[in-house]
C-alpha cells in the first residue's frame, strides 16, 4: 500500500509540474514538458519510498508490505500507467481532432454551425490546409519522413516505416478500417 | 500483492484476447463499449482467479500473512489501469490522423507520392465530415436544420478541452495554424 500511496503523491506532484511549467515556458508543443518530467520524478518516488518510515503515511500493520521489493515494483508501475494515462489524456484531448472539431461547434454555439465552415476553419487565408500543414513540418522534424527537394516525393524514414508497419499491424490485430 | 498483480494481469490479458477474437469475428460498431462490456465481464474473475488460483503458481495471501483485501484492491486498481491503456492504445491506433498519413505513404512508396497525392486521397474535407458522422453516431454532436450543436455529452467534453488547453498554455489542431 505505501508503494501506491506514493506513487499516487509522485504523480500528483508530476502533473503539478508539467502545469506549471507549461504556464511559465509557454511551449509550442509539449511533447518534452510532458515527457522529461517523468523520467525526473522517478528518482524521488524511489527516494521517497526508501527514506520514509515503512508505515508511511500511517499505515496499519496489515496495510503494510511483506514485501518491499514487489511494493515499491507495484507504485513504480502504477506511477508509469498513470503517467501515460496523463500523455494520452492531455493528446486525446488537447491534441484530438474531435476535440478541435467539438471546441468549434461549442465557440457557434447557440446558433450552431454548418460543416462547410467547419471546414473552412481548417484552412490558412494562403489555402493551405492546418491538418497537414502542421503535421508534415512535424513529421520531418521527427524523423518520421523526409520530402526530396528536387521532385517532391515524400519519403518514409526508417522509424517511418517502422511506425507505419507498426501501425497496420494492430490495425489488422483490432480488424480495423483505414482509419484517421 | 504477488497473487493481486499475477489476477491483474491475467484476467486482463484474457479479456484483451476475448475482445481482440470476437472483433476479429463480429467487429463491433461501438468498440468503446464493445471495450467496457468485456472488461466489465472480467471483474468478477479476478476474486474468483484470486482466491482459487493454485498456490503453487503465488503463494496465497493467508498462508504468506499478506492482507486479503489489499491484494484485492491492488487487483483491481491494475485492472482499471490496464483497461484505461488498451482503451486509450485503441484509439491512437483508430484515429490517429498522422498515423493514417504514414499508412498511405507506404501503401503508395512504389509511386513515389508527395504530400498532394496522399492529400488527394485522404482529404482534409473528407476527413472531417466522415469525423463529424463519428461525433454524430457516438452521440457528442447533432445536426438541426443543417447546424451542428453540442449535446450534453459534447459540450462536456469540449468545455474540458477548453480548461485543459488554458492549463497546459496550449492550442486545439484548428488554432496553430
Amino acid at each position: 500500500m505505501k508503494g501506491l500511496i506514493v506513487s499516487l503523491i509522485i504523480f500528483a506532484v508530476y502533473v503539478l509540474s508539467t502545469i506549471v511549467l507549461s504556464h511559465i515556458l509557454k511551449p509550442k508543443t509539449h511533447g518534452k514538458i510532458l515527457l522529461y518530467p517523468i523520467f525526473a520524478w522517478m528518482p524521488v518516488y524511489f527516494l521517497v519510498y526508501f527514506l520514509t518510515p515503512a508505515n508511511f503515511p500511517g499505515l496499519p500493520s496489515a496495510w503494510m508490505a511483506k514485501t518491499v521489493w514487489l511494493d515499491v515494483t507495484f507504485g513504480f508501475v502504477v506511477y508509469v500507467l498513470n503517467c501515460h494515462s496523463f500523455f494520452d489524456f492531455f493528446y486525446g484531448f488537447n491534441g484530438g481532432f474531435s476535440m478541435s472539431l467539438m471546441l468549434e461547434i461549442l465557440r457557434a454555439e447557440p446558433s450552431g454551425i454548418v460543416s462547410d465552415e467547419i471546414v473552412k476553419g481548417y484552412y490558412n487565408p494562403d489555402g493551405t490546409d492546418k491538418i497537414y500543414g502542421w503535421r508534415v513540418p512535424h513529421l520531418i522534424e521527427t524523423g518520421c519522413i523526409r520530402i526530396e527537394p528536387a521532385t517532391g516525393a515524400c519519403r518514409l524514414t526508417t522509424k517511418g516505416l517502422v511506425i507505419a508497419r507498426t501501425a497496420i499491424a494492430l490495425k489488422g490485430m483490432l480488424n480495423l478500417g483505414a482509419g484517421g | 500483492m504477488e497473487r493481486g498483480l499475477l489476477t491483474a494481469i491475467i484476467v486482463s490479458a484474457a479479456w484483451m484476447l476475448v475482445h481482440l477474437l470476437l472483433m476479429q469475428r463480429r467487429p463491433a460498431e461501438n468498440r468503446f463499449k464493445a471495450m467496457t462490456v468485456c472488461w466489465l465481464f472480467s471483474l468478477p474473475f479476478i476474486p474468483a482467479f484470486y482466491f482459487l488460483a493454485p498456490s503453487g503458481l503465488t503463494p496465497h495471501p493467508a498462508d504468506v500473512g499478506d492482507s486479503i483485501w489489499m491484494g484485492l484492491l491492488q487487483a483491481g486498481l491494475s485492472s482499471v489501469l490496464l483497461y484505461f491503456l488498451f482503451v486509450e492504445c485503441f484509439y491512437h491506433v483508430e484515429r490517429a490522423v498522422t498515423l493514417r498519413i504514414l499508412i498511405e505513404l507506404l501503401n503508395d512508396a512504389k509511386s513515389n507520392p508527395t504530400i498532394e497525392s496522399v492529400r488527394s486521397k485522404y482529404d482534409v474535407d473528407e476527413m472531417i465530415r466522415r469525423r463529424l458522422d463519428v461525433l454524430a453516431d457516438r452521440h457528442f454532436i447533432a445536426r438541426r436544420d443543417d447546424r451542428w450543436h453540442l449535446l450534453p455529452k459534447g459540450r462536456l467534453f469540449a468545455r474540458t478541452m477548453q480548461f485543459s488547453c488554458w492549463l497546459f498554455q496550449c492550442k486545439g489542431q484548428k488554432d496553430r495554424g
